[in-house]
């Protein structure tokens, strides 16, 4: 296991190097930067003043490890657009997409797999129709709409929670319900899926025919096996609601990593860009490894690989 | 004798798009205590239909029906689910034709030897572990303590059959049902679990029921046999009287069919029974093997045999009325 953990963190650190590679590459290929940064009335100058003051008359490789070595420290610089260090930024707004992510998969996942179990236990019959039904509409409803439904009802109507913002726990409730709804359909999916395959394996005869209770056959025997696909599953949604979220975000005015990522976009605020890639890829990454982990403490056939 | 299975007109149906499939049509079987009963017979003629409905493991949408399906003075039919677990796994057990894919890859074997003792037996966790390790030990398991660690993946597939083997026998069973056993494994490893499964037989005095298509295995390990054909038992004696004195006409083409080494000539021709099962959905118009047989007249299209004693003795029964001389009415 202590091994396999290893091999895992190997592999993950150098998917993290070659991100770090792309992410810094991506400031250089659209053109030349201190022109960019100096806007079009600047003087020729002005522009070689600034190509020296942002380091960037300096090589490629020796301004990949400057940034690198800031970047470990997590020092990305200074914003070229808000007045603020990138860091800064980045801390302010990093908790309120982690916050939305974690409750959004923690709510999909304490829905997707009590359905899932339930719909395959029940195949065929009006719950398990019900079920993929629930399914159908998140995957076809469009987040934005359900999102401003909910907060018609809710925030406009009912005024039980408030309709945008990020000050207290309650602004989080909608976006976390909208942006679970979303990702619970293929959760549901694959755990209903897995189950009705794994019911229907040998063992599952063999647990039978020892006589144990049915719930033992469900809960120990089958759903272990059922639930492996649907770890991988949400650790990379949770990975794409973190870079993804910005539709719920602007929907629901939180200031979040998505919204924060597409505002530096826009304006041409490299430094942030950066930064927004290079942290969503890390944290990409390390799900990814957490998810391995869970499987292989799973599924005991994945530790020797 | 003391019997511990008593089986009256045992039928199992399965619903299909193209109408009922009638898997078994009316057996009945009688197990003693600590005998060895074999049912031979070829793919799709029910036999494991049989032992998945004793077992209780057939899905919901299959219907079971018997007139009596008694286990030790118990109608299995009757029983509570909770009852019914209860006598399966502690009473009953199973050993399956997969031992790949018969144990749960994500546990250890001693987790997976143990649960059902725990279960039935309330014993605490050190005893079954203590029995587990004697039982793997008996199997035929080296390192019996170091197997309860491991995980199915890390054996070969006869080990794991020992290992199953050890499982059905836990909770000292009175009857097994070993479901083609060692159809999936080598000939040589099939050879040694044979001889591991009659040894551990008659050590524990434990009835088994065993099902397979090898006239061969048979031969090695019964006490009496009932040879299936689509759905019914078309005989059943004593294994030696079967060898000696086959009488249904499916029975004899299956013996035929075995070559003898030293009087089968290489290169000659292997026999084989022409024609194919008929279809089980539906009834069945005359004896299912009339249109296989060659000792077939005309009456056997439309009239349905039923099982007759032979020589008057009711240890060797014949479903064929030309072996037997007998006619019973169309059904």
């Amino acid at each position: 296991m202590l091994v396999f953990i290893f091999r895992r963190l190997l592999v993950a650190f150098s998917v993290a190097i070659t991100v770090s590679v792309v992410s810094f590459m991506l400031l250089h290929l659209s053109g030349d930067l201190a022109i960019s940064i100096a806007g079009p009335e600047s003087t020729a100058a002005q522009v070689e003043q600034i190509r020296i003051d942002f380091g960037l008359d300096k090589p490629m490789v020796y301004q990949y490890f400057d940034w690198l070595w800031g970047a470990v420290q997590l020092d990305f610089g200074r914003s070229y657009y808000f007045q603020d260090t990138v860091m800064g930024l980045i801390s302010e707004r990093l908790p309120v997409t982690l916050t939305l992510g974690a409750l959004a998969l923690a709510l999909a996942t304490v829905i997707a797999i009590p359905l899932g179990v339930i719909a395959a236990i029940k195949q065929d019959t009006w719950i398990d129709r019900l079920a993929l039904t629930i399914a159908v509409i998140g995957q076809a409803m469009p987040s934005f709409w359900f999102a401003l439904t909910l907060i018609v009802i809710f925030a406009v109507n009912l005024q039980w929670l408030p309709a945008g913002g990020n000050e207290s726990w309650q602004h989080f409730v909608l976006p976390a319900i909208a942006l679970g709804y979303y990702a619970m359909p293929a959760m549901m999916r694959l755990t209903r899926t897995g189950m009705l395959e794994v019911l229907n394996s040998d063992y599952i005869r063999t647990a039978r025919s020892k006589g144990l209770n049915e719930s033992t056959v469900i809960f120990k025997h089958a759903l272990r096996n059922a639930v492996i696909p649907v770890v991988a599953l949400a650790a990379v949604e949770l990975g794409f609601m973190l870079g993804g979220s910005v539709v719920i975000e602007s929907v629901f005015s939180l200031k979040g990593l998505g919204q924060l990522g597409w505002d530096a976009i826009t304006r041409n605020d490299y430094p942030v860009v950066q930064a927004v890639v290079l942290i969503i890829a890390v944290f990409y990454i390390l799900l990814t490894f957490l998810a391995d982990v869970i499987n292989a403490m799973l599924d005991p056939r994945l530790r020797v690989r | 004798m003391k019997r511990i299975l008593d089986v009256k007109n045992l039928q199992v149906s399965l619903p299909t798009p193209n109408g009922n499939l009638r898997a078994v049509r009316g057996i009945d079987l009688q197990v003693n205590k600590g005998e060895m009963l074999c049912i031979v017979g070829e793919s799709g003629c029910g036999k494991s239909m049989t032992s998945m409905a004793l077992m209780g493991l057939l899905p919901k949408r299959a219907e079971v029906t018997a007139e009596a399906m008694h286990f030790d003075g118990m109608d299995l039919l009757s029983l509570s689910k909770k009852e019914r677990n209860q006598v399966r796994g502690m009473r009953m057990s199973m050993i399956f034709q997969e031992p790949m894919t018969s144990l749960n890859p994500s546990y250890t074997l001693g987790n997976q030897l143990c649960e059902g003792i725990i279960k039935h037996k309330k014993v605490s966790k050190d005893e079954a572990k203590k029995r587990a390790v004697y039982l793997l030990e008996r199997a035929g398991v080296p390192y019996p303590e170091k197997r309860l660690d491991q995980y199915p993946h890390q054996l070969s597939g006869g080990l794991r059959q020992r290992v199953m083997i050890a499982m059905a026998l836990m909770c000292e069973p009175d009857l097994i049902i070993a479901d083609e056993p060692t159809t999936a494994l080598d000939v040589t490893i099939q050879a040694q679990i044979l001889r591991l499964i009659r040894e551990l037989q008659q050590e524990f005095g434990t009835a088994v029921i065993f099902i397979t298509h090898d006239l061969g295995v048979v031969a090695r390990i019964a006490d009496r046999v009932a040879v299936m054909y689509a759905g019914q038992v078309v005989e059943t004696a004593s294994a030696q009287d079967l060898f000696a004195d086959p009488q249904h006409p499916y029975t004899k083409g299956l013996l035929n069919c075995i070559p003898i080494p030293g009087k089968t000539l290489p290169g000659s021709h292997l026999e084989s029974i022409p024609g194919v099962v008929p279809s089980l959905i539906g009834e069945l118009k005359g004896c299912a093997f009339e249109n296989r047989c060659n000792a077939s007249t005309g009456e056997c299209c439309y009239r349905s045999p039923s099982l007759e004693n032979h020589l008057g003795s009711a240890a060797h029964q014949v479903r064929c009325p030309i072996a037997t001389a007998s006619f019973q009415e169309a059904v």
